[in-house]
């Protein structure tokens, strides 16, 4: 083993982690020593080819900053009176991971929706979070894993009781500090048996250029499906251009339970995104449709697991990709299906469209089959938009510009069909916005 | 389905379990040399000395050595089996008899034996320009039919060409695949011997095969074989290589280098077939340049070893050159085959194509590991990549590593890969048209392998057919 | 007539792909009202043509003039063109997946119409088109020609030409990959589409087409020349002798 140079320490920089029960401390304590413990990941090695991992050390000058700045295309009051309307089951605004509003719609009682911040739900739902915090995204999970898992200030807990069908969306909106900020946001989310809910995870804010004070977002996600249970889950990264962003999101489906996952990713600056899914009984059933726009100079760094524990488990990835300017992009999707997950089905698409000369994209689309009886392909393309489509608009009067966001709009359209209705009117709006100066 | 064939499945059906009776004899050898265990500047200055080479080879090897010291081991590939690799439990030179043969009469009675066994006199009759044994570290035997010397095509042992062509060698070795490239690059820069050199000039096509077979015999040996295959201008070239090895308790190690260039408007096949015993690490760095127009091909058959990491690669330099790497890997009971196909294209309107096929079948593990690079100014480069694997009961294991890095928007990158058993259906149409369920796995595994055995010289095909492991009793689930 | 002006007119057109010329000059005037037949066999360069006048980058003219009412249009990106009158309905339509025909054709017909144009309308003119050509209201949201039969694929150009209204219509194979049935509607929709004041050219093969849409001209292409010209009567005996004789005609001259 090569020594490595001395990483930088976890600083003091949330006082609220002596807070909570003794049980929580302790996992603090050790996330924050795996964290001190550990080198920072190499170069090279798997996962962290493409991007330098020094983007998500924190040091002593970040601070933890709950000044509300997003750029939204909508406004909070706007967002409430949906709530009202009963277009919404939940507004929840989460400043910095620190500051949590919650905002629960008149319509959804307590016995079909149970939303509260982590620290709350720590006192009221001991037994739920005792057994649910920590069993996906934890200190062994990786170094910023380790990271969030020490300095999360507050989260936010969602359950659902068994048998409850949240009919509207929950819209958790994750704001993030200007420059020199860091934060730590975390979510947990468990859905009941044979219940189902839809959760929109909204990130914005953050630094708005890019600096050496860039702002740090480094989340943590993870959702448990139980038997029967539908969960639909779309994380919407939109911060600013100046953000740096680093995600990590685990999800357990149990025998017939059904995950939608819906990766978006328009913003930030340096963005690191690792969704998956462990499909772990028998019947469960994990779909992930992402879409990246990427423009100027953004990095984008994208992870997709299935994981198939249990036999008779399916998945199907759809991953998409536009890029322009200089927008660089490494997608790397793992379908891993274990010796006694017999019967499997799996699928995966990563589809790559490069609009100029200068944007970049790699793909690595892996597999790790260790039985036999499996269905599993996966497919990858990288390469410009088709000419020929471009001719055949052009010949029916279409300008070069049009026809080139309609061939583009229509490479996303099977990735916004999932995207429930309530984002569907907004989505649109950031790729036209992508598309404007093409 | 015809006796002919049906008797060839069945034979298929028992193929290397005759390995230990076929392959696996080893000769109680009376060595002209054979050095201590383990490796040092010492080893490589006696290699050296022994081989009377001109002092820069000498350099050049210390220079790796000290390269190998430093490099660090693979973390990928099978990294658990990499570390079982004692490097101070290894032979690293072992000269069998004084003097290479061209006569097969002048052969020493035991080797004879045992080439006779594997066929190589016979296969040079029969559809061979020219071939080379070596055996252990050297090559004892080597001839070539006259009219191709005639045309100046020079196919030579490295030792010798290296005596004979030193200007050559040098302005070539080593220019493909640098000593830093790897840590086993490195070691066999540092202790080669052995290996083919061969140049056919400006616009000479060799029209028939040339071949090197490669044979260890003793336990605990390393073979450092090196290849250096230079096609000029205009020329043609088909280059086959086989390699088996006994069946030992303890490990050996193969760890060759093998560089091609193909100049302008050039054409070169690389035909391998490698059956190793299964005790037998081999760790290969195979590249290739490939200059205007030129084409290379890649055809890397992998049945044996008991861990093979090797991955092809064509750099296309020159404008409108081809890459083509048809890739076959059979994993069997305790084997790891990760082997793959590397393409970097480096110069505008280039053109790749990447078949990987694999087999793993009871606890045997396949790794496809790829890697295509599309560098900024290799506008119109196209790639094509397609992964099949077949999965045969259930412990088998496939993986699936393929790396795109685009760096060009104007380019066509596909990729595609599958992964499957033997289809019950398929197994069921057959078995009702009267094939036991045996043949009818065979014939369907047959039909997986045929877009391989179909590049392969007749003789060869059905050598392959009789050496693909498919040893199928027992594996219905 | 009530213009003498031709509608589409090129002289002396020579085209070349990848370096070869395809085309080797050729010339037509096509009047107000008339129906032209471009017909040779496979390769003789007749698609090459087509896609050359509608301007496909892979196609360059090296050589000649071509008008469009009078316009000279050579400079004019394939959009340009298609917005000036002119159209061409593809041999091969390509699959845009992810675009719905109907917003395809919201898209185009408001280009022709200008972007300030009142679209209200569209729902009734796609409609109207769509029953015309017996084609299913569904494929409104199907993505184009995603999975099209070869006959739903040339409806939908027809259909699309029908709803773009061009002065001068290309139709390449139209008549190509289609059943019977569905010639009969593609021709019914063609005829349609044919009045006074337009002129259509069809590029075919076979004498098929012609069987229900007349032209007043047929020209028969080979090895990138019209080597004959004449009336109806020609696509008759091409259908009877095949081309053979052309070459004993022209070997003869």
């Amino acid at each position: 083993m090569t020594t490595q140079n001395q990483d930088i320490m976890i600083p003091e920089i949330t006082p609220e982690l002596k807070r909570g029960p003794q049980w929580l401390q302790d996992k603090r304590t050790a996330s924050k020593e795996s964290y001190n413990n550990s080198p920072i990941p190499r170069r090279g090695l798997h996962l962290w080819r493409y991007t330098d991992p020094a983007s998500f050390v924190v040091d002593k000058d970040q601070v933890v900053d709950t000044a509300f700045r997003a750029n939204l295309n909508y406004t909070i009051e706007a967002e409430l009176a949906h709530l009202k309307d009963g277009n919404l089951s939940a507004f929840v605004v989460d400043k910095s991971g620190r500051d949590i509003e919650i905002n629960s719609s008149d319509n959804v009682t307590s016995d079909v929706i149970i939303i509260s911040t982590l620290s709350d739900a720590v006192e009221s739902h001991f037994e739920i979070v005792n057994k649910h915090l920590y069993s996906l995204v934890n200190n062994e999970t990786g170094k910023f894993e380790a990271m969030n898992s020490a300095l999360w200030n507050d989260g936010i807990f969602i359950y659902i009781p068994d048998g409850k069908t949240v009919e509207q969306p929950i819209h958790l909106l994750r704001e993030s500090g200007l420059d020199k900020s860091a934060q730590f946001p975390r979510l947990l989310v468990v859905v009941g048996k044979n219940s189902e809910v839809t959760i929109i995870d909204e990130y914005a804010g953050g630094s708005e250029t890019q600096s050496d004070n860039m702002s740090l977002t480094n989340s943590a996600v993870e959702i448990f499906g139980d038997i029967d249970s539908r969960t639909r889950y779309i994380s919407l990264q939109r911060n600013s251009e100046g953000a740096k962003i680093y995600l990590a999101h685990r999800a357990n489906a149990e025998q017939n339970a059904s995950i939608l996952t819906v990766p978006l990713a328009f913003g930030g600056a340096i963005s690191k995104q690792n969704f998956g899914v462990t499909l772990n009984g028998e019947g469960a059933d994990s779909k992930m449709y992402g879409l990246l726009f990427g423009g100027g100079r953004q990095h984008y760094d994208n992870h997709t697991l299935h994981h198939h524990a249990v036999g008779k488990t399916t998945s199907d990835i759809n991953f998409k990709v536009v890029l322009k300017d200089k927008a660089n992009s490494a997608y790397t999707g793992l379908i891993r299906i274990e010796n006694s997950a017999k019967v499997c089905e799996a699928y995966q698409e990563n589809r790559n469209l490069l609009l100029n000369k200068g944007c970049k994209a790699e793909t690595i689309p892996e597999l790790e089959i260790l039985n036999e009886d499996v269905i599993c392909s996966h497919g990858a393309t990288i390469g410009p938009l088709d000419p020929e489509m471009v001719f055949f608009l052009k010949c029916r009067g279409i300008n070069e510009t049009d026809a080139t966001r309609m061939i583009v709009s229509g490479f996303v359209e099977a990735t916004l069909k999932q995207v429930p209705a309530d984002l569907k009117e907004k989505i649109p709006e950031f790729v036209a916005k992508r598309l404007e100066d093409i | 389905m015809s006796e002919s064939l049906k008797k060839q499945n069945l034979e298929l059906s028992k193929l290397n379990e005759d390995y230990e009776s076929k392959y696996g004899f080893h000769d109680p050898v009376d060595y002209f040399h054979k050095g201590a265990k383990g490796i040092n500047h010492e080893v490589v200055e006696m290699i050296s000395k022994m081989k009377k080479e001109p002092k820069w080879m000498a350099e050049i090897r210390h220079e790796a050595l000290e390269v190998f010291y430093k490099k660090e081991m693979p973390k990928w590939g099978n990294d658990h089996i990499l570390n079982e690799i004692d490097f101070d439990d290894i032979y690293y030179f072992m000269k069998p008899i004084d003097a290479q043969k061209d006569n097969w009469d002048d052969v020493p009675e035991y080797i004879k034996k045992t080439f006779d066994k594997l066929g190589i006199p016979e296969a040079e009759k029969k559809f061979l320009g020219g071939v080379s044994a070596q055996y252990e570290s050297e090559v004892v035997y080597h001839s070539m039919q006259e009219d191709l010397v005639k045309k100046g095509i020079i196919f030579l042992d490295m030792d010798s060409a290296l005596r004979e062509y030193p200007e050559i060698v040098r302005e070539h070795f080593g220019s493909v695949i640098p000593m830093t490239d790897n840590k086993f690059a490195a070691l066999n820069t540092a202790v080669w011997s052995g290996g083919s050199f061969i140049y056919v000039p400006k616009g000479v096509d060799v029209g028939i095969p040339l071949q090197a077979y490669f044979r260890i015999n003793a336990e605990n040996m390393g073979q450092f074989e090196r290849t250096l295959i230079i096609a000029d201008e205009g020329a043609k070239l088909h280059y086959i290589e086989g390699c088996t090895a006994p069946v030992y308790s303890t490990n050996s190690l193969h760890t060759a280098v093998v560089e091609l260039k193909a100049m302008d408007d050039a054409y070169i096949r690389y035909t391998t077939i490698q059956n190793w015993s299964r005790n037998i690490y081999n760790l290969v760095t195979k590249r290739a340049s490939a200059y205007k127009n030129s084409t290379i091909e890649w055809v890397d058959g992998n049945l044996g070893s008991r861990l093979t990491m090797k991955y092809p690669c064509v750099q296309l330099l020159g404008e409108c050159a081809k890459g083509e790497i048809l890739s076959v890997a059979f994993a069997g009971v305790d084997q790891h085959q990760d082997a793959g196909a590397k393409m970097i294209h480096a110069a505008p309107n280039t053109s790749s194509r990447i078949t990987s096929k694999s087999i793993s079948k009871d606890n045997g593990r396949a790794t496809y590991r790829g890697m295509v690079k599309i560098h900024k100014n290799a506008t119109g480069a196209k790639v094509s990549v397609e992964c099949d694997a077949l999965l045969i009961g259930e412990d088998a294991r496939s993986d699936t590593y393929p790396t795109m890095e685009i760096d060009n928007d104007q380019v066509r990158v596909e990729h595609e890969a599958r992964v499957s058993k033997v289809a019950e259906e398929q197994l069921f149409y057959l078995t009702s048209r009267g094939l036991t369920e045996d043949e009818a796995r065979l014939l369907i595994v047959n039909g997986f392998m045929e877009p391989f055995t179909k590049e392969l010289p007749l003789e060869y095909a059905v050598e392959l057919n009789r050496l693909i492991e498919l040893d199928m009793e027992g594996s219905i689930g | 007539m009530s213009d003498k002006k031709p509608i589409l007119e090129f002289k002396d057109i020579h085209v070349e792909v990848e370096g070869k010329e395809v085309v080797k000059g050729v010339s037509m005037t096509i009047n107000p009202g008339e129906i032209h037949a471009i017909m040779g066999k496979n390769g003789s360069g007749k698609s090459s043509l087509s896609n050359a006048l509608m301007g496909h980058p892979s196609y360059t003219i090296t050589k000649g003039e071509a008008y469009l009412k009078g316009e000279s249009i050579l400079d004019m990106e394939a959009d340009e063109r298609s917005r000036a009158g002119l159209f061409l309905a593809f041999q091969y339509p390509l699959a845009i997946p992810g675009v719905t025909v109907a917003n395809f054709m919201r898209a185009a017909l408001k280009s022709h119409r200008g972007a300030d144009a009142d679209m209200s309308d569209f729902r009734k003119l796609f409609k109207a088109a769509m029953t015309d050509l017996s084609v299913d209201q569904s494929f409104a949201t199907r993505y184009i020609n995603d999975g099209f039969s070869g006959g739903e694929k040339k409806r939908i150009e027809v259909l699309q030409m029908s709803m773009l209204n061009p002065a001068m219509a290309l139709l390449d194979e139209t008549d190509s990959g289609v059943d019977i049935d569905a010639i009969k509607i593609v021709s019914e929709g063609i005829n349609r589409y044919q009045s006074e004041n337009n002129g259509v050219l069809m590029v075919t093969h076979y004498q098929r087409l012609l069987n229900y849409v007349k032209p007043d001209k047929v020209h028969v292409m080979m090895d990138g020349k019209f080597v004959l010209t004449g009336g109806p009567e020609l696509a008759l005996k091409l259908e009877e002798s095949g081309y053979e004789w052309l070459n004993e005609e022209k070997t003869g001259v």
